[in-house]
Order: C-alpha cells, then structure tokens, then sequence
C-alpha cells in the first residue's frame, strides 16, 4: 500500500462517519425540521463544516508525516492520481441528477420544493465530492495493480 | 502497426548487481517500491527519464533494461 492509498483510506473512514452523522442528524429530527428548529440548523451546519475541518486538518497531518519520512509522489503515483478527478465528477454528478430526478417526482404538483433541499443539495455535493477524492484514489490505485 | 510490447530486465539486473532490493533501487531512482514492483510485472511503462535513471544505475544502457517487441 503506498502512503497515498494510506491517506486516502484514512480520508475515507472521515467521510463515512461524517456521511453517517449528517445522515442521522435528519433521521433522527426529521428533514422538514430544519426549517423551524435553528438549533438543528445549527448543528446541521456545524457537522457540516467539522467534517471539511477533519478532513483538511488529516491531509496536513499525513502530508507533514510524509515530508518528514521522505515519502516521494513518484510519476507512477502521479499518472494514477490523474484519475481521481473523473471519479469526483461523475459521483457528483450522478448525486445531483438523483436530486433532480426525485425531488421532481415528489413535488411536481406544487411547484415548488421545500427550503431545506437546497442546503441538502449542496451539502451533499461537497460530502460527495471530498469523500470521492479518497474513494476515487483508491479505485484509481485498484485499477492500475 | 502491430501490437507493442516492452519487457525488461530489473529484476535480473538487481540480482546481478548483488541482490539490490526493490526499496533499495526505488531510492535510487527516485520513484516508490510499488512502482518498481509494477514495473518488473510488466504493469507500467516508465518515462524516458526514468528508464535512463534505471539504467544508468546498474551502468547499462537503456536497451539493455528494456526491449522492445513488436509482433508486425
């Protein structure tokens, strides 16, 4: 495993938990409360920004440690990294076209959807983005071996 | 055009050259061991640059570590 396959499953077990805890958050409160209840808001967003928080404050972390321990990004690294962005597109794509497709279908005869799914939407979209840096790294990584 | 191909000899050279290890060289060369492990798999081309670092390593020429083969 190369300390850039390290970094990335690391980055990933950050973005499951993250994932997981905004995920609950809703369950537990129920989506449409967030437009009444400000503390759930509040804490939607401070879950939001600690989990960009976990993920920058791990990649200086791992990039310290690798300077440190002389760790080289070889050619070979550099090529396979090359895909990642591919990968992070086409998830967030693919996120967005599943909020089009069902949010259409569910409020098509309003006209109108509720004020929370914007924030869902672009919550969702960083979440989906940061957590495919670390998913697609590794997928890049399995399909060169 | 026919199909490309290019082996090399790395892992022959390093035990030539006394059993160097894959670390050993990769340090040398300036790449990671997983580079050097895909490329004696055959699983990864080199640039031009790292193919002469490689060679000039063990003191050969560049066509001495790789070969290349077409089956036109």
């Amino acid at each position: 495993m190369t300390p850039q396959q390290r970094r990335a499953w690391y980055g990933l077990a950050i973005g499951i938990v993250w994932t997981l805890a905004i995920v609950a958050l809703f369950v537990i409160k129920g989506a449409t409360a967030f437009d009444k209840d400000t503390g759930m808001r509040v804490t939607a967003y401070a879950l939001f920004v600690a989990g960009i928080l976990a993920y920058v404050a791990m990649m200086y972390v791992t990039g310290r440690k690798m300077a440190r321990d002389g760790v080289i990004q070889d050619e070979r690294d550099r090529l396979i990294l090359r895909r990642v962005p591919v990968y992070q597109m086409f998830a967030v794509i693919l996120t967005l076209a599943v909020w089009m497709v069902v949010l259409t279908e569910t409020y098509s005869e309003e006209g109108q959807i509720p004020i929370v799914f914007p924030d869902l939407i672009f919550f969702s979209a960083i979440v989906v983005n940061i957590v495919f840096g670390s998913a697609g790294t590794l997928i890049a990584y399995w399909r060169a071996r | 055009m026919g199909t490309d191909e290019v082996k090399n000899r790395i892992r022959r050279l390093r035990f030539e050259h006394g059993e160097v290890t894959q670390e050993e060289l990769a340090r040398r060369v300036g790449c990671t061991r997983q580079a050097i492990i895909a490329l004696e798999q055959g699983k990864y081309l080199p640039s031009v640059a790292l193919a002469f670092r490689i060679a000039r390593t063990f003191g050969v020429t560049v066509e001495d570590v790789f070969q290349y083969e077409n089956d036109k």
